[in-house]
């Protein structure tokens, strides 16, 4: 008994239609209905009468009925409806077929003769879902004739029916793929013959091969209903046998310029999986290139990019030649994509063609500027980073780029202004030759930035690359410009700057300043004051160096006044840098200035000659993954289990996985727990094994009769708390004296959130005089069900960006107070990261163990596709060793907040820290 | 590469339906898709999503979202396809509401069922698929009519018998056969040369308007027949030959009024006018056909139909047309104008009509109504023609193949008809060019050699349901290069248009006034060649 409950669990379930039940059903009215009732009446009674069974409350009673009033009716959309019944209900009792079943199998039998060819058809397709082989078996005859009905919907549909009758009771049909390959050779339905083609293909594929190959030379004047099947078959076929790959290679290249896009897709990527020789990626790339540029769909696009993102990483040469055509999809209006696109671009740059393609990137940035167009800011910025990420690559590009970068240094939209400054910056360090020309720009731009950030770095650029007296003075003059609201007396006079303010909102720096930005105001001090030092390098004539001074330390002072004045928003430590600037440059300190002039310079080539080697290491690492070492082993796909096939070229291993039939090979020990649900003393003893799924919990619950009474009616009710959901009930069983059942109750989840399920096991003494009710009830202990097995962490594809993006977008956070008895800063955050099965973001955080403190990023995804994000901050006291500060998680959803910090709360302590 | 679900659901990842293309448990496809909507972002601006396993490909529907589930190497273009497809036809069914959804769930997932196949997408239109959904066929409606019919036919004897059996009782028994008019004409063809006079008699009503159309207008309901009867002058001349009569009794209309006709003494110099009858018609017909016979009434409609097809022998159509006409014969200039309903056959649509000027288009187009526009009688000749220009073989009512297979000096040859079951196909014959006479090794009907043309003859004399396919096998010494153009004749009183008479009414006082038709198919030049 209890296997069956359990067999029904797994049972496939081809239909699922929402139903809010409500009541139980009405046996006794749906009986009178189908015996009296109109046909309407019957429908929507019938109809029920499935919702019913769908929705996990079969009504076996209601069988017989249904058989005797509501088989007989001629009605086309009862007859349609019972074969959906039939499809859903139990057809089998312990196992054996249903006697009742004989009737119904004669019912289908007549309409399988039916005059109406589309009783006809649907009837064949109910067959297809039938797994009852003493149905099916009488059957089999009028299915064969049906091959030769005049109608095209019979035929096709009576082909499927063989195909899945021998795929499942061959012995039915011994004959089924000699039958369907004639059928094929007569067939003139593109209909008829692609089903017929599918059914060899996965049952015969040698017949399929055979037909094939009489009709290879035909191929391309099929429909492409066939082309595309065919295509299937040509890539099944090489998989198995390489050998043969040389002889479809043709058909396969001219299906690449087939008229329908669905053909030419499927071919480039059986090209890919037959050959790896740049002609044949070449061939496979351009027609994804050709799908690309002219299917308007976003969706084919995208996806189409990631086949080529793939035969990027590959074969990075070919994509090389063919980069011009991809830039031309960048007139989709989709960001998406033009960022996908980008990024192949970027990679695939080479000396010979950047010249081409930053004329395209140029032209596209023009766009940009124009009023009507709506990829917007975020596309100017994408292009803006290609360009300069690409011309870092090859500098010789660099004079033409980077003026025309500077004109973007105004944008109000702040991440391309910043990535122009930024790259400005790493331009002129690099490239000693473009300097002067770079900073005489820049000092004229300066008055179009509108950009804090912008700014500060603009100036550091400026102070430390200006390279003569008039450079000097120009850069003075106009940062001067750009403050002059604070060095006038004007502003000093609140009555007018208040009605200033009032005035269109002109951003302007000066304003900056006054409306806090206090760190700009201390970096503007520094950079005027190495100003200064470099003219003094430069050997100014001594009176104008007095007057530079005077006028330089003039604006710190006004700093610092107008720091005084509006205190409360001063952050301290600008004050004090602004103060110390203004100190130097009174005693003029020989070692300052050896700092502000030299060192840090040698501190920023070095940060860049760091980040130089970085990248190049990554791109190190990469390249390393594709040497093949000697004593690797060597991959044979035959002898390889079905998991190991690669990806991309293994068709029904995807499909498994995709249905769920692929069982997950992660060592799942670590998660599965029993879990003791009555005492020992109990009549009936219960433990559940708990098995996590991916969108279930199954759990196995087995039940041990501890008396020496025969227990009746053993009924196990389930409560859940949370997000969960019974599934099925499990229906109450008996229980001989000492016996033990094992019964499972399916849970499905869908959101990660903490959950509870409680329960009884109820039931009656075999032969007692009824009892006290509460005698025959045992309450289980509750379950508690533990999200960490929803949630996957994440280390990569999440960039600081987006982490801040969702950090400040994300509603819910929960703040815990770190309470550990470990003591090292690092192995505290690698424990979080343990228990709550978060990634950690930030890089290298075992190097600010030394200092003490240690900030980190931890990010992770539930299997529903919730983010949960979290931040360790946390300081280790000089005094007693302890670990002291928060973790803050933020998510969404509260559930995920909520328990991912109960858990960190409950196992942030280690029982026995480890060395 | 597949389908495995496709699926509506709300925002909030309810889902209201769901039929999966693949075999997956329950729990995972309401979980997959319950987690479905949380993985739709903001503002994307494509429609798909890709988790580890899996591709969503979905569309909002208003507050719904439809969904497909995939595998991941599913051919997105297809599917993009398919989900467009299904998101046109789920609105033929039900507006996008969650209440609305779930009502007509059922309907849904049946068009779900016609999309996809197995997970792959069958090439349909929205026409196609509601025209499944339907389920309207031609066949079901010929069967059923069929069993009507004969419902009706067994019904119709039953009151004759009745009504015999009360005559008898009226006259005192004594009158014998009564009124039965068991049918005349096939009585007459079915016992031979028995009695000549019958033949003439049914050929004689065939033209003789003059006789029938001034009283005769009630023939066609026994209701009245048997008033007629209770007032007709001369029963005594007219017993005899009932009695006779009756062996070969089979009961229908035109034999009831061939019968009253030659009880009322109408017919008198029958040689005479059956001589007419032959000439008249035209003996051109293969074989006598004796369903020429038509009775005539004072409205006669004569509709003819033409097949002209060349067609090659794999059954690719290189020109076939179908030209019909209608027209009219008012016997009695005293109707005045008639106006004549028809119904069109479910193939019509295929045809293109044109209607004699002097008729009136818009009730023509409108009311399936024949009239002339003044009010006048009908023009002599045509008034109605029609034609059509298929470019497949489907309307084609046989089919005839012909496979020669040539090995070892011997040529062999088989021929295959195959014909439509809507169609009794009559006098066939099929002509096999053939310079040699060949053997017969096998043929359903009968064959002959014509020596002078150098022609094989497959007859078939008649065709309908219980021989609609047949062959025939030859051999012939030597390779012979061509057994092509084989040229096949029939006729069948059912046309291909399928226009059928319904009704004709007296224009001025709109009584129904009796009609009779007269129905040819016939070929004009039908050939299969090489």
């Amino acid at each position: 008994m209890s296997l069956t409950s359990s067999g029904s669990m797994e049972k496939p379930c081809s239909i699922l239609i929402h139903y809010d039940k409500g009541d139980p059903p009405q046996i006794n009215e749906f009986k009178q209905t189908f015996e009296h009732g109109t046909i309407e009446q019957k429908i929507e009674t019938l109809k029920k009468v499935i919702l019913y069974t769908i929705n996990g409350e079969p009504i076996p009673q209601l069988l017989m009925p249904i058989i005797l009033y509501v088989m007989p009716s001629r009605d086309h959309y009862i007859k349609k409806l019972l074969l959906i019944y039939w499809e859903v209900i139990e057809k089998t009792h312990l196992g054996k077929l249903k006697s009742e079943m004989i009737l119904v199998c004669n019912s289908l039998l007549n309409d399988l003769t039916h005059p109406n060819e589309f009783i006809r058809g649907s009837t064949l397709r109910f067959l297809c879902k039938l797994r009852e082989a003493e149905v099916l078996e009488p059957l089999v005859v009028q299915v064969r004739n049906n091959l030769e009905y005049r109608h095209a919907y019979v035929r096709r549909n009576a082909v499927l029916a063989i195909y899945n009758i021998y795929n499942s009771f061959e012995y039915l049909i011994p004959d089924a793929p000699e039958l369907v390959y004639n059928f094929l050779l007569v067939e003139g339905d593109a209909s008829c013959k692609r089903n017929a083609f599918i059914m060899l293909f996965n049952c015969a594929p040698d017949k399929a091969v055979e037909y094939l190959s009489t009709v290879l030379d035909q191929v391309p004047t099929f429909g492409d209903m066939l082309q595309f099947i065919v295509v299937e078959l040509i890539r099944k076929v090489c998989k198995t046998n390489p050998s043969e790959r040389s002889k479809y290679m043709k058909c396969i290249f001219t299906l690449l310029n087939s008229s329908s896009p669905a053909v030419k897709y499927e071919s480039a990527g059986t090209l890919l999986s037959l050959s790896s020789a740049p002609t044949a990626v070449k061939g496979a790339a351009s027609a994804y290139i050709d799908l690309l540029c002219n299917e308007s769909d976003n969706n084919v696009k995208m996806i189409v990019l990631d086949k080529l993102l793939e035969i990027k990483k590959n074969h990075s040469k070919v994509m090389q030649d063919l980069v011009m055509d991809i830039l031309r999809a960048l007139s989709s209006p989709n960001i998406d994509i033009c960022k996908k696109i980008l990024n192949i671009v970027m990679d695939s740059i080479t000396p010979k063609n950047i010249d081409e393609i930053i004329l395209v990137l140029k032209k596209e940035i023009n766009k940009t500027q124009s009023k009507e167009f709506d990829k917007g800011l975020d596309y100017r910025h994408l292009l803006i980073k290609t360009i300069h990420q690409s011309s870092l690559k090859y500098p010789e590009a660099l004079g033409n780029v980077v003026p025309l970068l500077m004109e973007f240094l105004g944008d109000s939209y702040k991440q391309s202004a910043v990535d122009v400054v930024v790259f400005v910056r790493e331009v002129v360090e690099s490239y000693p030759d473009l300097r002067t020309n770079v900073v005489k720009k820049l000092i004229d731009s300066l008055s179009l930035i509108k950009i804090s950030k912008v700014y500060r770095v603009a100036t550091w650029i400026i102070s430390e690359y200006v390279s003569c007296l008039e450079d000097i003075n120009h850069a003075f003059e106009s940062i001067n410009q750009d403050i002059k609201d604070i060095i006038k007396p004007k502003p000093v006079d609140e009555n007018e700057i208040k009605p200033k303010n009032k005035q269109p909102q002109q951003v302007t720096i000066s304003k900056l300043i006054t409306d806090g930005g206090w760190y700009l105001a201390s970096c503007i001090s520094s950079s005027l004051g190495k100003l200064y030092f470099k003219a003094e390098e430069l050997n100014m004539d001594t009176e104008s160096l007095n007057k530079l001074r005077a006028q330089v330390m003039l604006v710190m002072v006004m700093f610092v006044n107008l720091a005084k004045k509006t205190l409360a928003s001063t952050s301290r430590g600008s004050y004090e840098r602004i103060i110390s600037c203004l100190y130097v440059l009174s005693n003029r300190n020989e070692t300052v200035k050896e700092i502000w002039l030299k060192d840090c310079r040698e501190s920023f080539s070095n940060y860049l000659d760091e980040q130089l080697s970085q990248q190049n290491e990554n791109k190190k690492k990469i390249n390393k993954e594709l040497v093949v070492k000697p004593n690797s082993i060597v991959s044979i796909r035959q002898l390889k289990s079905k998991r190991a096939f690669g990806p991309i070229e293994d068709a029904d291993d995807d499909l498994g996985r995709a249905v769920g039939l692929v069982v997950e090979n992660n060592d799942q020990n670590d998660h599965n727990k029993i879990y003791q649900l009555t005492g020992f003393s109990d009549p009936i003893y219960a433990e559940a094994y708990v098995k996590v799924h991916q969108y279930d919990i199954v759990l196995e619950i087995s039940v041990f009769n501890q008396t020496n009474d025969t227990l009746q009616n053993v009924t196990l009710e389930l409560v859940t708390l949370g997000d969960l959901k019974i599934c099925e009930r499990v229906p109450p069983f008996t229980m001989a004296p000492r016996e033990k059942q094992v019964v499972k109750a399916s849970i499905k989840v869908s959101s990660t959130d903490n959950g509870v399920v409680m329960g009884t096991i109820v039931f009656d003494i075999a032969g007692a005089v009824s009892q006290i009710s509460d005698k025959n009830c045992v309450i289980l202990n509750e379950i508690n069900i533990d999200i960490i097995d929803y949630i996957r962490p994440i280390n990569h594809q999440y960039t600081d960006v987006l982490f801040r993006l969702h950090w400040a977008e994300f509603e819910w956070e929960n703040k815990i107070p770190v309470y550990t008895n470990i003591t090292d800063l690092l192995q505290y955050v690698q424990h979080i990261s343990k228990i709550t099965n978060m990634g950690v973001l930030t890089p290298n955080i075992e190097l600010s163990n030394e200092t003490g403190i240690l900030s980190a990023n931890l990010c992770a995804k539930s299997v529903f596709g919730e983010h949960a994000l979290a931040n360790i901050c946390i300081e280790k006291q000089q005094s007693d060793g302890k670990i002291v500060g928060y973790i803050r998680i933020r998510s969404k959803v509260q559930g995920i907040a909520v328990s991912l910090g109960a858990r960190i709360t409950i196992k942030q302590k280690v029982t026995q820290p480890s060395a | 590469m597949v389908v495995l679900a496709a699926a509506i659901c709300t925002k909030n990842g309810k889902p209201l339906l769901s039929r999966q293309f693949s075999e997956m448990t329950k729990s995972r496809v309401e979980g997959l898709l319950s987690a479905f909507p949380k993985l739709i972002g903001n503002g994307k601006q494509h429609t798909f999503i890709e988790t580890e396993n899996i591709r969503y490909v979905y569309q909002p529907l208003e507050s719904l979202y439809l969904v497909l589930i995939t595998n991941k190497n599913s051919n997105i273009l297809e599917d993009i396809e398919t989900l467009h497809l299904l998101a046109k036809i789920v609105p033929e069914y039900s507006s996008f509401d969650e209440q609305d959804v779930s009502k007509k769930a059922f309907d849904i997932i049946f068009t779900f069922d016609e999309i996809i196949a197995m997970g792959y997408k069958e090439r349909v239109t929205v026409q196609q698929i509601k025209h499944f959904i339907s389920m309207e066929s031609h066949e079901e409606e010929r069967v059923r009519l069929e069993e009507s019919m004969k419902q009706k036919q067994a019904k119709l004897e039953g009151n004759k018998k009745m009504k015999e059996l009360e005559k008898l009782r009226m006259m005192g028994g004594g009158m014998g056969g009564g009124m039965g008019g068991g049918g005349m004409g096939s009585g007459s063809m079915g016992s031979g040369g028995m009695s000549p006079s019958y033949g003439g008699g049914s050929g004689n009503n065939y033209r003789n308007d003059n006789h029938s159309s001034d009283r005769d207008s009630n023939h066609s309901s026994p209701l009245i027949d048997r008033e007629r009867r209770d007032t007709t002058p001369k029963p005594s001349s007219a017993q005899p030959m009932k009695e006779g009569m009756k062996l070969g009794m089979k009961s229908n209309k035109k034999s009831a009024i061939a019968q009253v006709l030659k009880e009322e003494k109408v017919v008198e110099k029958e040689d005479e006018l059956e001589a007419l009858l032959e000439t008249g018609t035209g003996s051109g017909a293969a074989g006598g056909s004796f369903e020429k016979a038509v009775p005539t009434e004072a409205v006669h409609i004569v509709i003819d139909e033409q097949i002209l097809a060349e067609v090659e022998n794999d059954g690719t159509v290189n020109s076939m047309d179908i030209k019909g006409a209608l027209s009219v014969n008012i016997g009695n200039s005293s109707l005045g104008a008639v106006k004549i309903a028809f119904k069109k056959g479910p193939t019509a649509n295929q045809f293109q009509f044109i209607t004699h000027p002097n008729i009136d288009k818009q009730t023509f187009a409108s009311a399936n109504t024949l009239r002339t526009k003044d009010g006048k009688t009908f023009p002599s000749g045509g008034i109605l023609k029609w034609r059509c220009r298929p470019t497949d073989d489907a309307l084609l009512p046989i089919k005839v193949n012909c496979w020669p297979n040539a090995s070892g000096g011997v040529t062999t040859v088989n021929l295959e008809y195959e014909a439509s079951s809507c169609f009794p196909l009559k006098n066939v014959l099929i002509t096999i060019p053939s310079t040699i006479q060949p053997i017969i090794n096998q043929v359903d009907g009968q064959y002959d050699y014509s020596h002078k043309d150098k022609q094989v003859l497959w007859k078939i004399p008649l065709i309908d349901d219980s021989n609609s396919q047949g062959s025939m096998e030859f051999t012939v010494k030597g390779n012979v290069p061509s057994f092509f153009p084989v040229k096949i004749h029939f006729t069948s009183t059912k046309t291909i248009c399928q226009i059928d008479i319904i009704d004709s009414v007296i224009e001025e006082t709109d009584i129904p006034t009796p009609f009779s038709s007269e129905v040819t198919l016939s070929t004009d030049n039908y050939e299969i060649i090489g």
